[in-house]
């Protein structure tokens, strides 16, 4: 099964004033009651995720809208998507 | 005169309130504007007002990069915390929206979320409260609703209200039976015209959710009447003429529509001034036919009063004079005339009044209790009177004095 990645639909990701914030909604504001500060490159990661770019292809898709080698992009992916795993705020999915 | 520099204080809060006003049409469209080269302190009193209007998201998003780091770090976290509780407002009201259609009640919502809808940033354009309409006979099968979905609220109080709030932990809703207050002959005239909105009524998609609300015509008719309303009591808010504006940018408005029906309120010279300040700060073209009235007070008054001209105690407790001034006595007079009206509108707040006439004094004592409530929060009479007076010259000034008749006269 190829596996794809789902971002939390709890959260909303908001650019204000040149930054960017996870914004937990319902239930979940208990839990998160403060927004998630983000850097510019792990909001475009989660936008990718959003729109339902397969996890492979990002690190190729950072390194054409960023300018970051294919090995930097890969890394950062990797740790990015790690984090956002462990948190809970993204999960694997089989299509 | 308290100097600053080489300006006075009026100057630098003249200067300051322009820029106020440019950063607002900037934020509108996510655009900086250019460094004014404030202070500190004038940064500080710009973002007051953007606080006292209710529209520092919008104001920050055009000035973050020229404050200071210690004012931009201070209100950053004030316009963070705003959107996100917005964002929250927001899914809490679709989920509650969604929730009543399941089970066949389908509010009429106006302002706030349909407002927003219409920002490039809907979540900077925030608001304390979602407004939705049933009709009367309608009304109770949405209170029932809203309790056994664990809101708070107070009965609905069908003769003398015309809203009940509703509360969670998560959501503020007003809840409304009639569109308009019912104390005045003029508010009760509006109320008629329920009757068409929800007859032209159609469905708008947010966020995947199909809500209930008036066609566009309709909505801005609302608008302008219910600017027209704060504006007769305390004030019309900036934010109120910023959703004008952007109402119009989006929706084909049929102006012509407009103008009949607020000249059947006395208010197409109050419209016409609100449409030269959208026109003149907010970029809303100003429409054909109409004859543009100098907005120059109307925004200055604006300016003053915060959202709805809550900006301050003395502010709030003025609108008492100024309704009693009808825009004729705005002094001793009209306070005393706020203090002890006639039964009918000691009425429509304490009801138990009309029992017999006998419970008047005692209407007027709970009434009077509660005005030394307002001087002992804060309120100064002689500074009440003072802005009353003003207000009642703007009243004159946009020919809606006759507009707050009480029921008695």
């Amino acid at each position: 099964m190829l596996k794809y990645l789902i971002t939390n639909r709890k959260y909303r990701l908001r650019e204000i004033a040149g930054e960017y914030y996870l914004i937990s909604i319902g239930d979940e504001v208990e839990r998160r009651p403060e927004p998630i500060q983000m850097t510019e490159t792990a909001a475009w990661i989660w936008e990718q995720i959003e729109d339902g770019a397969p996890p492979t292809r990002l690190p190729e898709k950072m390194t054409a809208e960023y300018d970051v080698d294919l090995l930097q992009a890969q890394v950062s992916v990797r740790q990015f998507l790690a984090e956002l795993l462990r948190q809970g705020l993204i999960e694997a999915a089989e299509l | 005169m308290p100097v600053i520099g080489n300006k006075t204080l009026v100057h630098v809060t003249k200067d300051i309130e322009s820029v106020f006003l440019k950063a607002v049409a900037a934020g509108l469209q996510r655009k900086l504007i250019e460094d004014p080269c404030l202070s500190p302190e004038e940064w500080q009193m710009l973002l007051r007002i953007s606080v006292e209007q209710a529209l520092l998201p919008v104001v920050f998003e055009a000035v973050y990069p020229l404050l200071p780091d210690k004012i931009e770090r201070e209100y950053r976290a004030v316009a963070v915390k705003w959107i996100a509780d917005q964002v929250r407002g927001t899914d809490a009201f679709l989920r509650l929206y969604s929730n009543l259609q399941k089970e066949g009640i389908e509010p009429l919502v106006f302002k706030g979320i349909v407002c927003r809808d219409t920002y490039t940033l809907p979540d900077w354009r925030v608001s304390s409260d979602e407004d939705i309409y049933i009709p009367e006979t309608d009304y109770f099968r949405f209170h029932e609703a809203m309790d056994r979905m664990g809101f708070q609220s107070s009965p609905p109080n069908f003769r003398s209200e015309h809203e009940t709030v509703y509360r969670s932990k998560e959501l503020t809703v007003e809840g409304h039976w009639k569109l308009f207050p019912q104390s005045t002959h003029r508010w009760e005239q509006m109320n008629k015209l329920a009757d068409s909105i929800m007859r032209n009524a159609h469905y708008m998609d947010i966020n995947g959710i199909e809500i209930l609300t008036p066609e566009p015509t309709d909505h801005m008719i609302y608008l302008l009447l219910h600017a027209m309303k704060h504006f007769s009591l305390a004030g019309v808010g900036i934010r109120q003429i910023c959703d004008i504006a952007m109402w119009d940018k989006r929706y084909a408005v049929d102006w012509a529509r407009v103008n009949k029906t607020m000249d059947t309120f006395g208010g197409t010279r109050f419209t016409s001034a609100v449409l030269d300040a959208a026109n003149r700060y907010f970029e809303m073209k100003f429409p054909e036919g109409w004859i543009r009235v100098d907005s120059t007070d109307l925004i200055q008054d604006a300016l003053k009063g915060g959202t709805f001209g809550h900006s301050s105690e003395d502010r709030l407790h003025s609108a008492y004079i100024t309704v009693a001034s009808g825009g004729k006595r705005a002094g001793i007079t009209a306070l005393f005339h706020a203090v002890f009206p006639g039964r009918k509108v000691i009425e429509i707040n304490y009801p138990w009044v009309s029992r017999s006439p006998l419970l008047l004094p005692f209407g007027w004592i709970v009434r009077l209790i509660r005005y030394v409530g307002n001087i002992r929060g804060g309120a100064s009479p002689i500074h009440s009177i003072r802005i009353g007076k003003r207000r009642a010259e703007l009243l004159q000034e946009y020919k809606i004095f006759q507009w707050e008749e009480q029921k008695t006269q």
